[in-house]
């Protein structure tokens, strides 16, 4: 009469073994607070949004190709940095994709650049700095949230 | 009162879009009720570059270049969102294993 009841609740995992595999579960997936890739974010920040405003029309600026060059290898320089310092330690998917995505939109806005020629006109420029902004206040929280 | 976006919306007279301007704006109403601030943030600015670029503030590149940004931007969001859940999962598994090891069960054992 007993059996069926016993192998009922052998069949049932205890709730502390729950806990315990999700807490495995989650130590393993890696998303630790790290000061400097925070700092890194912010410093992309900081440089990406300069990068935009200097290259934005202004009152006695005439385009030239050189200028964008070196500008854009040193913003590229910092990304790699921060890219590399995350290859040194335990894999974060999810930072690395912030990165990625940030990067990203970085090598859109040299492309636009490089193939218009030009600088952002104002109204533009304005618009894209908010929605750039807004990606890099994603990842900081992101980074605030771990 | 329409909105200066409704007007541009209304005023694009091509049946062909009808379905399309209809599910736009029954979306970005849903965007602007919507608990979340960057979704209403989001919903907002794309009806101000739809208003722009029809009145030639902003040029179709210009316009394609800021849905890519805020395509962008979206996906980080919910990037982030991943890791809010497993921050919160964890505080829920790990957090509350650690309270009750390191200081609640210490003050059990030692009142027994």
């Amino acid at each position: 009469m007993n059996a069926p009841a016993r192998r009922s609740s052998r069949n049932v995992i205890h709730p502390v073994v729950l806990a315990l595999g999700a807490a495995l579960l989650l130590a393993g997936c890696g998303t630790t607070k790290d000061a400097k890739s925070r700092d890194d974010i912010a410093s992309l920040k900081t440089t990406h949004l300069a990068f935009i405003d200097e290259f934005t029309e202004g009152a006695g600026k005439t385009w030239d190709d050189q200028q964008l060059t070196p500008r854009t290898a040193a913003v590229e320089l910092q990304f790699t940095n921060a890219e590399q310092y995350e290859a040194t330690k335990k894999k974060d998917a999810r930072r690395s994709a912030a990165i990625s995505n940030l990067h990203s939109q970085f090598k859109k806005n040299v492309k636009s650049l490089e193939s218009g020629k030009a600088f952002y006109r104002p109204t533009f420029a304005a618009r894209l700095k908010d929605q750039v902004a807004q990606n890099y206040d994603q990842a900081l929280r992101g980074e605030d949230l771990r | 009162m329409a909105s200066a976006f409704d007007d541009v919306l209304d005023g694009i007279k091509d049946e062909s879009v009808k379905a399309a301007k209809d599910q736009l704006q029954s979306l970005l109403q849903q965007a602007r009720a919507d608990s979340s601030a960057f979704a209403q943030k989001n919903a907002a600015a794309l009806e101000e570059w739809i208003v722009e670029l029809s009145n030639g503030d902003l040029n179709q590149k210009e316009f394609n270049e800021l849905v890519d940004a805020q395509r962008a931007a979206a996906e980080q969001f919910v990037n982030t969102q991943a890791i809010a859940g497993q921050a919160r999962a964890r505080e829920l598994t790990l957090t509350v294993l650690d309270i009750a090891v390191k200081k609640v069960v210490p003050v059990l054992i030692a009142a027994i």
